[in-house]
């Protein structure tokens, strides 16, 4: 609890730092919680700490149930289904186990750090859930340096795994950690550069919210998408991006820092219980993060094809109807990624250095270049 | 994917974009099969409810057609691994009477050794194979379907008996109906009324 009303207060404060000219709006602007003093800026935090915390609870459980449903087809078999429906409960029913589970901590651990690092990897995640607007309003903090902020709490969560790797006192989970620290410097520029593409070409916005406003319109409301007004270069960066997010959320084939056939489990070995499982949520909640930042920079946000845009900014319906194509979206890119995990064997360190260095990178400096040329 | 330069020379530009169009054509064409194995229709028995079918020679637990049995002890004699326990008494007129026909899977190694020699083809290998058990001393299974004597069986033994009596007593006249012959050639008068007294 405490962590996550310091992120949120964190973002808050983020959110404020606005030049008079900006139009901040958010899901309570009417109410304008975060402005009052006292009670009702109190529920009004409440109340957002409460949309996080359920949005990133439930999340992880339906893509946890997706992933195994998902990867027992692909290896044509069946998938939990014994637990409610379509074993929908099953990740609920391995949730109540962990937290009942001993949470152990080594002898020789550093307990400080080993105790704060899981908290550390779910706080970036949480603190970005703040900033993503599903739709024109349907935002916490709709902060106009957005994806600066995004960014900046998505390498937060490489620290906790540095941290908790370093605390165990174990080989396997440095090893894991360290992976992880080599991994974070090769992916983050060409994710820094497609990030730098996206601003450039949605002239100069930080905001996650206009990135999406902007790609409004054009031809049948699909026009104006990133990767479609702009094909020959955002395209190519939209897969680089997406290929660094992988490798952000450590998901095959770039799950070198839990490597569980060589390296036991990686940074997390030496964790059990709850705090075992917050590495777990924060796995599928920063799947959902990034998949969702990919959407809003270059599918269009929360536009639908043939529905023009004016549409959905305003309303009800408006509103129901672009939180969905958010969503949806959203979680087609999370399917993506399970996909690709049930289809790519891990590669190795050396491989994913060659990867990011000679490969993501030149990549994405030309798709930079040719953007540049592109929108002048 | 081959993504170092190192197995054929130096990484050029024409490497570098081959290498480029390898991934991603190798990528697409794995993620093609993926997709369509996710679309196949699963293999899955869930298994407690549905069961795989066995082929017809599947050595499973065995089953004992018990009435044909003859309790002639050749499966006991035969099992390499002495699985199976055979106890019962022979009554007049063939009628056994069971006190145990086990099997001790603890040891059986379903070789099948015991269902070839039986004369009267009454044990067999079934296609049951499910044998969980809580406890080790429940494997040995009892594969008596005997369900005791019958009103039946004990007519038969009494009949034996009475057949057996009759005989004997049929062979005891006959035996003593020779003596007589016998005594009667002897030259003694005495004992030919001897010999009619008893007849
Ligand atoms: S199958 Fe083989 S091991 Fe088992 S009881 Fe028969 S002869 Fe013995
Ligand atoms: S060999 Fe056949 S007839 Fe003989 S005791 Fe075994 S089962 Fe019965």
């Amino acid at each position: 609890m405490s962590v996550t009303s310091v992120c949120l207060e964190l973002g808050a404060s983020l959110g404020h730092v606005q030049d008079g000219s900006y139009d901040s709006r958010g899901l309570f602007k009417d109410w304008d919680w975060f402005g009052r003093e006292g009670l009702w800026g109190f529920v009004g935090m409440a109340l957002s700490l409460a949309i996080i915390v359920g949005v990133c609870s439930v999340v992880p459980i339906l893509f946890v149930w997706v992933e195994r449903r998902g990867s027992g087809r692909i290896h044509q078999r069946k998938g939990p289904n014994r637990v409610g429906p379509f074993g929908l409960l099953q990740t609920l029913a391995d949730g109540i186990k962990l937290m009942f589970k001993e949470d152990i901590i080594p002898a020789n651990a550093s307990r400080f750090l080993f105790m704060i690092a899981p908290g550390l990897v779910l706080a970036g995640v949480f603190a970005a859930f703040a900033l993503l607007p599903l739709s024109s309003t349907g935002v916490i903090v709709d902060a106009p340096l957005g994806i600066y902020i995004i960014a900046a709490v998505l390498s937060l969560e490489v620290i906790g795994v540095i941290m908790a790797g370093w605390a165990s006192n174990n080989k396997w989970a440095i090893l894991g950690a360290m992976r992880e620290a080599a991994q974070m410097i090769s992916y983050e520029v060409p994710m820094g550069l497609c990030i730098l593409l996206a601003i450039i070409c949605h002239d100069g916005e930080l905001s996650l919210r206009a990135m999406s406003e902007n790609q409004a319109g054009g031809f049948l409301n699909v026009g104006n998408w990133l990767i479609f007004s702009n094909p020959l270069f955002a395209f190519p960066a939209f897969v680089i991006f997406f290929i660094a997010c992988l490798a952000n959320t450590k998901r095959a084939p770039f799950d070198l820092p839990e490597a569980e056939s060589e390296l036991v489990s990686g940074f997390h070995t030496e964790y059990s219980g709850i705090r075992f499982s917050f590495f777990f949520l924060e796995e599928y909640a920063s799947m959902f993060l990034v998949s969702a930042v990919t959407v809003m920079m270059f599918l269009g946000g929360w536009n639908i094809p043939f529905v023009p845009g004016e549409m959905l900014t305003g309303g009800f319906v408006g509103e129901v109807l672009a939180i969905g194509s958010t969503l949806v979206k959203t979680f087609f890119l999370v399917w993506v990624m399970i996909w690709v995990r049930w289809t790519l064997p891990r590669i190795r360190v050396d491989q994913v250095m060659t990867l990011c260095y000679k490969y993501l990178t030149p990549l994405a400096f030309l798709c930079l270049l040719g953007s540049c040329f592109w929108e002048a | 994917m081959n993504f170092t330069s190192t197995p054929t020379g130096p990484l050029g530009l024409s490497r570098w974009l081959r290498n480029i169009v390898d991934t991603v054509r190798t990528t697409v064409i794995g993620m093609s099969i993926t997709i369509k194995y996710f679309f196949t229709k699963p293999v899955t028995y869930e298994y407690p409810e549905q069961r795989m079918p066995v082929a017809p020679r599947y050595r499973g637990l065995h089953y004992l057609e018990q009435d044909i049995c003859i309790a002639c002890r050749v499966c006991e004699k035969a099992c390499p691994i002495d699985c199976i326990e055979i106890r019962f008494e022979r009554h007049p007129g063939n009628v056994n009477e069971w006190f145990e026909f086990s099997l001790d899977y603890n040891k059986c190694m379903h070789c099948e050794l015991c269902c070839y020699p039986c004369p009267v083809d009454c044990i067999h290998m079934g296609r049951e194979y499910s044998l969980v058990k809580y406890d080790r001393s429940e494997l040995i299974v009892d594969l008596m379907a005997w369900d005791g004597m019958r009103d039946k069986d004990h007519v038969t033994i009494q009949a034996a008996i009475d057949k057996k009596k009759k005989k004997a007593e049929e062979a005891a006249a006959k035996k003593a109906a020779q003596a007589a012959k016998a005594a009667a050639d002897e030259p003694s008068a005495e004992d030919e009324n001897e010999g009619e007294d008893e007849e």
